[in-house]
């Protein structure tokens, strides 16, 4: 990577866990900088403007959530959420505040050092690619709004086609359900995921060298879709 | 009979009244035979009316009617000449007869009927604030104790004797402590047929012979919740018909304070339950963050050495390799027992959504690559499977589970296969894996906690994977069963198959 080393921000409350992910985004060279509460990890991310932040959900001052919410209204830095497996709620809720991404503890540090290196290019990647994305063999040309598998076109209905454009400018990002039926079926659906769901099987038929075993459009198991190029 | 129907009416029984009619009669010719010189005949009349009237007030219908005729007498035997004669020497005194008469009637009926209705409004009345004062003690009544007692303090001030008879499970009827007597078998068979059909059932004819003689079905909104046995202690059949409907209405009001009793009972339990699943959870979420956090330390720390870019001795990464590998094991180990207990609580909350199966499948087989260690799982999806109301998280972990034990309990080049089918409005899945079996002979409690395939086994675990699938299975009405076939061992489950909402296709 070109210029500075990039900051991150780490906001967890348990001093040993922050240890090692301070060790891991040093390993990715970034510069650590870590907090233990919200109040902290926010003034701390004003004044330092991190490229990157990794925040553990549970906090003692404050949620999470609301430090995600809060850092939102003014900065697009990318967001690390760090749960418990069996939190659903509260990753959909970190999420839908604009996190981009989650690890479930206990994780693994190569694990750990993937995300970072995908978090840190994703902006970069986004910019290269302009409007032509390629996963596997398709390709996909937002600009002429074609797509080919193996160098076929591949015929998707409108909704199939926005719910993949949704995904593909999203590498690497977990969507949420509720927020992917917000945008392709339009607020007022969020009853109805199971649309998302067929229209999802239906891509991955479509678009998936086996089905069963997707390699790029990837369900998060109660929460949402990942899109990985 | 009690005092009710005797109101305003001297003791002394019906002779005795119609004595006194005629005393009274007797008393008014006496006193107006010395006033007769000085008197209008026209005048000792009107004292004769004014008896039969004050007897008709004072002593009822048929002392009145005879005060009637016995004024007409007297007055024409002593007074109309020739007096001490009935004779009548001017016919006109036979029309004075006749109008003396039909007033006399008249009056007696009318002043008779007055005392009547005032007697039934006092009757009523007291009736009325009876069942008021029942009405009261019940509904204030927090204990069936004092349901009870309010019911037969009640019926005791009405000579009724009662057996109160609860409904305990199906067509069972349990005679309350403190009843009246025994009750006979033939007295059961009757409070049973009103308990199923939910009528009154009377037998007349038995009164005064010391058993229940009117059955009353306590009949609450939501069902019946019991029988009332009554034993009167009076003989006369018609007394109890009278009883009627004080009795329907203390048996209605009854049957509403049992029902009332019954929902404080269960709004009392549903509360208890809440606190006990609030603490639960709440025990379960903060055990879970206290022992996952220095678990997640340590697999994190420990992955740190292995993986760090500085190369170690090999010795120091095989030992931080292994370090990593039990801490993730001690986590394995953590979330079955977490989970198991949260599956144990009264009502799992399921999140349930409807989705097709593959996006569930999918997403086990990225999880289950963990523990695969390269091997590869045969997938056979039918291809009409339906969309499945499921917890996805829940479903993922049977299904981690299952390849798991798959992958575990069979040697590293045996297939494992994964099909499901769709059969008689349920979807069968099954996890099989070639080569090594299951103890017949373990196959029966393999699902139960804490019972693994094998006793004493090398292989890591407790024996909560197949217990925590079958507990997610039977939250979603599935069965989940083991068995070998031919070519090896298989774990089967079932999810039922309803009616998935539409799907509409774009236009």
């Amino acid at each position: 990577m070109n210029g500075p080393a990039p900051i991150a921000l780490v906001v967890e409350d348990e001093p040993q866990i922050r240890r090692f992910v301070c060790g891991a985004l040093a390993e990715e060279s970034c510069r650590t900088r870590e907090a233990g509460s919200v109040a902290q990890g926010l003034a701390l991310a004003a004044r330092e403007h991190p490229q990157l932040v990794i925040l553990d959900l549970g906090l003692p001052d404050r949620d999470g959530v609301a430090f995600i919410r809060e850092l939102r209204s003014w900065s697009a830095v990318p967001v690390l959420v760090l749960s418990a497996r069996t939190a659903e709620p509260d990753k959909i809720a970190a999420l839908d505040a604009g996190a981009d991404d989650y690890l479930t503890k206990p994780f693994g540090v190569g694990e750990l050092r993937a995300r970072i290196r995908a978090m840190l290019r994703r902006q970069q990647t986004l910019a290269d690619a302009g409007a032509l994305h390629r996963f596997g063999d398709v390709e996909l040309d937002l600009s002429r709004h074609v797509i080919t598998r193996a160098g076929a076109e591949v015929h998707l209905t409108p909704q199939e086609y926005s719910l993949l454009a949704l995904l593909v400018t999203n590498p690497g990002r977990v969507l949420t359900q509720g927020f992917l039926m917000d945008k392709v079926w339009g607020p007022g659906h969020r009853e109805d995921n199971h649309y998302l769901r067929v229209y999802m099987g239906r891509l991955r038929q479509k678009l998936e060298a086996d089905p069963t075993r997707p390699r790029h459009l990837v369900t998060e198991t109660g929460v949402g879709y990942r899109f990985q190029p | 009979m009690n005092s009710t129907t005797l109101d305003k009416i001297p003791a002394g029984g019906p002779f005795g009244r119609h004595a006194t009619a005629i005393a009274a009669c007797a008393l008014t010719a006496a006193v107006s035979a010395p006033l007769h010189a000085v008197l209008d005949l026209a005048n000792i009349v009107m004292l004769f009316l004014l008896t039969v009237f004050l007897v008709a007030a004072f002593l009822g219908r048929g002392p009145a009617i005879l005060a009637a005729f016995l004024a007409v007498g007297l007055f024409d035997f002593f007074f109309v000449p020739p007096q001490l004669s009935f004779a009548v020497a001017d016919a006109q005194y036979l029309v004075t007869f006749a109008v003396m008469l039909a007033v006399g009637l008249v009056t007696a009926h009318l002043v008779a009927r007055l005392a009547d209705q005032t007697r039934e409004a006092r009757a009523r009345e007291r009736e009325t604030r009876q069942l008021y004062d029942v009405a009261r003690a019940m509904a204030g009544a927090h204990t069936l104790e004092r349901v009870v007692e309010a019911l037969r303090h009640y019926l005791q001030g009405r000579e009724l004797d009662s057996n109160l008879l609860l409904a305990a499970g199906d067509d069972v009827l349990a005679d309350q402590p403190g009843g009246h007597h025994a009750l006979g078998t033939l007295e059961s068979g009757f409070a049973r047929s009103a308990f199923q059909r939910g009528v009154v059932v009377e037998t007349d004819s038995m009164v005064g012979s010391g058993i229940a003689v009117a059955f009353l079905p306590l009949c609450a909104p939501s069902c019946v919740r019991g029988v009332l046995a009554v034993t009167p202690r009076f003989i006369d059949p018609q007394d109890l018909r009278e009883q009627r409907g004080a009795l329907e209405a203390v048996a209605s009001l009854t049957a509403l304070a049992l029902e009332r009793l019954h929902f404080e009972q269960v709004a009392r339990h549903a509360e208890l339950r809440i606190a006990e699943e609030r603490l639960r959870t709440s025990v379960l979420s903060s055990l879970s963050h206290d022992l996952r956090t220095p678990l997640t330390t340590l697999v994190g720390l420990a992955d740190t050495l292995a993986q760090g870019d500085r190369p170690l001795p090999p010795s120091v990464a095989e030992t931080a390799g292994v370090i990593r590998d039990q801490a993730q094991a001690m986590h394995r180990l953590l979330s079955d027992l977490l989970d198991m207990a949260r599956l144990q609580g009264t009502d799992t909350a399921l999140r349930r959504e409807w989705q097709p199966l593959e996006d569930v499948v999918g997403a086990s087989l990225r999880q289950a690559e963990g523990s695969a260690a390269g091997r590869q799982v045969d997938v056979a999806l039918a291809a009409d499977l339906p969309l499945l109301h499921l917890d996805a998280v829940l479903m993922e972990r049977v299904f981690c589970n299952l390849l798991d034990n798959a992958f575990k309990y069979s040697t590293a080049d045996a297939g494992v296969m994964l099909t499901a089918v769709r059969a008689d409005g349920e979807v069968l899945v099954s996890v099989c894996n070639e080569g090594s079996r299951f103890p017949p002979d373990r196959i029966p409690a393999m699902f139960d906690m804490f019972v693994r395939g094998r006793e004493e086994s090398s292989i890591p675990g407790v024996g909560l994977g197949l217990a925590i699938c079958k507990a997610i299975v039977a939250a979603h009405d599935g069965r989940i069963w083991a068995e070998n076939t031919e070519r090896g061992a298989c774990v089967r489950f079932t999810l039922p198959a309803s009616t998935p909402p539409v799907v509409e296709e774009e236009s």
